[in-house]
């Protein structure tokens, strides 16, 4: 039977898509979804109360001669968490070493020269904490996966200016005194007339800028 | 009770995008700006609430008394923590609410945060928090400690141990054994615990420098309401002080006490029990029970330096580290909301880039800053000229 979902903090296309037996694909591009598609545009970043149509599933039929044995290859279907570390002066921070806990198992590596980390994980995963080893003290971040919010909305400005290491907290309306000193900062280094108003100019350079 | 500047600190949490497979976008994740958040915990009749009383008290007052009252009532406002501040930062200073304002500083950039708190658990809660600055604001009371009170300022328990020891009252950070003035205990009427007299002197390691213990006498009660300079004249009434006694002595008991020049001449004190750890039912709000984790500590309030100095960091072992448990002390009385404020302007107008850098240069150019200005505004009818020091070494 085919159904709605409500998107709930956290969930993104891909997360959905699995945890109902689905390719991320299949969902975003069903007709069913086109509004959805049309309204957020990356299939990383919904909204919660987003409603995701998931469709019956489809039977799919394969040929194959009798008593023989054939093998059936389960398509993986892995996701990435993509971080690119800047500088307060948003230049990468290139070399550092890092641990990272993605719903407890532990990875380590290096930044490369752009300052990215990529590691593969579950679509549905929900919890990291990214530690970056400074010389005298650690650095750590506790990363909530999925839960970025479309920047046409309040939240996504804010959670976009913070990962952009500008000083906002969460709640914060965009008329307060914390986001709009951090949006005329943002706009007076992206190039934009320091207004502290968060028009679509400033919300595709905050997008641009923070690369998703 | 969540502490007010949870939100601020609540930054490294970060929402980040998963990202589908073949896709090549990210999410950026940068430290940011360098937040400072510093908490000022205001003591008793030195604390927010006493200067709106007593600012209240002196607007309603008659017109003609309002003006003779005038430059007074200016002091007092000066006085209140953050808005004070304001006198020198204006708009800059954003007051986030009526006890605590966000600044920032454009030469260090730098964003800083300063809560006021007035209660022994929010104190002891900055304490205890990682990467704090905590300024205590408020009377000494002879060395014991720290003292947390409400708006009303009279007499009481709030002077001692505290009506609910949890929130105001001494946080003990003292010397074991301290002398206070018998004058002292009867006026602020609050509760104290008298060192026994057995003929044997309290060991000198357990007793406040200031305390004579070649000069120590085993006093009955009626002989600690003496007059020093008359032996045949009572100051007070034993019976006021017996009942004031914890536990209630009996008839016959000695205690120890001595004459030193205190608030007004030679008076005479008794020795008390105001130990810092382990101190039993109903103290636990001490510093022996506290996990000091702040980065930098400052103690306004008068002759912090030899009362509590020794404590905090040779008896607790709260020592320098590197960058970390930096400590700053008084070397005489202090106007502690003058000085409070004093060494917050100067810690916010350090004009040098300060962000993810050491703080240490930013602390030493406030400390000569700021005893510098006390200096310059000193007088005789006020004397702000406390002297700030840093003992590094410890």
């Amino acid at each position: 039977m085919s159904s709605d979902y409500t998107v709930k903090q956290g969930d993104c296309i891909s997360s959905v898509a699995y945890e109902h037996g689905f390719f991320w694909e299949t969902l975003w591009n069903h007709v069913a979804n086109s509004a959805l598609k049309q309204k957020r545009k990356d299939p990383n970043v919904l909204m919660e109360g987003d409603v995701v149509h998931i469709p019956d599933k489809t039977e799919k039929q394969e040929s194959g001669a009798t008593k023989k044995k054939h093998k059936f290859k389960l398509k993986s279907v892995p996701a990435k968490l993509r971080l690119r570390l800047l500088d307060s002066k948003q230049e990468p921070r290139a070399n550092l070493s890092y641990t990272i806990k993605i719903d407890g198992a532990l990875f380590q590596g290096t930044t490369d020269a752009d300052g990215r980390i990529e590691h593969p994980i579950q679509p549905n995963a929900h919890r990291a904490l990214l530690t970056i080893k400074l010389k005298g003290k650690d650095e750590k971040y506790s990363l909530n996966l999925g839960h970025v919010d479309p920047v046409t909305e309040p939240s996504g400005v804010q959670q976009r200016l913070l990962n952009l290491g500008y000083d906002c907290r969460p709640g914060d309306s965009l008329t307060s005194d914390r986001i709009q000193t951090a949006v005329k900062m943002f706009q007076k280094k992206s190039g934009l007339t320091q207004t502290g108003v968060v028009d679509d100019a400033t919300r595709q350079k905050l997008k641009d800028a923070h690369g998703s | 009770m969540p502490n007010p500047w949870d939100a601020v600190l609540a930054n490294s949490q970060r929402s980040v995008c998963r990202q589908e497979k073949d896709s090549d976008a990210h999410s950026a994740l940068s430290p940011g700006v360098d937040v400072r958040v510093i908490v000022v915990a205001q003591g008793i009749q030195f604390n927010n609430a006493w200067f709106d009383l007593h600012i209240d008290m002196a607007e309603n007052l008659e017109i003609t008394t309002a003006i003779d009252y005038l430059p007074d009532l200016q002091v007092l406002r000066a006085q209140k923590t953050p808005h004070g501040l304001k006198d020198t930062f204006g708009d800059d200073l954003i007051m986030l609410d009526d006890s605590s304002a966000s600044y920032w500083s454009e030469a260090q950039q730098v964003q800083f945060y300063i809560f006021v708190v007035s209660t022994k658990d929010l104190f002891i809660k900055a304490l205890e928090t990682p990467g704090l600055h905590v300024i205590y604001s408020g009377h000494a009371r002879y060395g014991q400690g720290p003292c947390f009170g409400d708006a009303d300022d009279g007499p009481g328990e709030n002077w001692g141990n505290g009506t609910d020891p949890a929130t105001y009252g001494i946080y003990r950070m003292g010397f074991p054994l301290i002398g206070i003035e018998i004058e002292e205990v009867l006026k602020q009427k609050y509760s104290i615990s008298p060192v026994i007299a057995d003929g044997t002197k309290p060991a000198p390691s357990l007793c406040h420098p200031e305390i004579p213990i070649g000069n120590l006498h085993q006093w009955s009660l009626d002989e600690l309401t003496l007059d020093p300079h008359d032996n045949n004249k009572h100051s007070f009434n034993s019976a006021d002080l017996k009942a004031l006694l914890k536990p209630e002595p009996a008839a016959d008991v000695k205690f120890w006490g001595f004459d030193a020049a205190g608030h007004s001449g030679y008076v005479r004190h008794i020795l008390v029990y105001a130990d810092w750890q382990n101190t039993g039912d109903g103290y636990d709000y001490d510093l022996g029970a506290t996990d000091i984790q702040c980065r930098v500590f400052c103690h306004f309030g008068c002759s912090s330096f030899i009362h509590n100095f020794p404590i905090v960091r040779e008896r607790k072992q709260w020592q320098r580290e590197g960058d970390y448990k930096f400590a700053y002390w008084t070397q005489k009385p202090s106007t502690c909301p003058y000085t409070t404020n004093a060494w917050l302007s100067s810690i916010l107008a350090y004009s040098k880039p300060n962000n993810s850098s050491p703080w240490e240069p930013s602390l030493k150019w406030a400390l000569q800053h700021t005893n510098d200005y006390l200096k310059a505004i000193s007088s005789p009818k006020w004397n702000y000229a406390c002297d700030i020091i840093d003992q590094k070494k410890l």
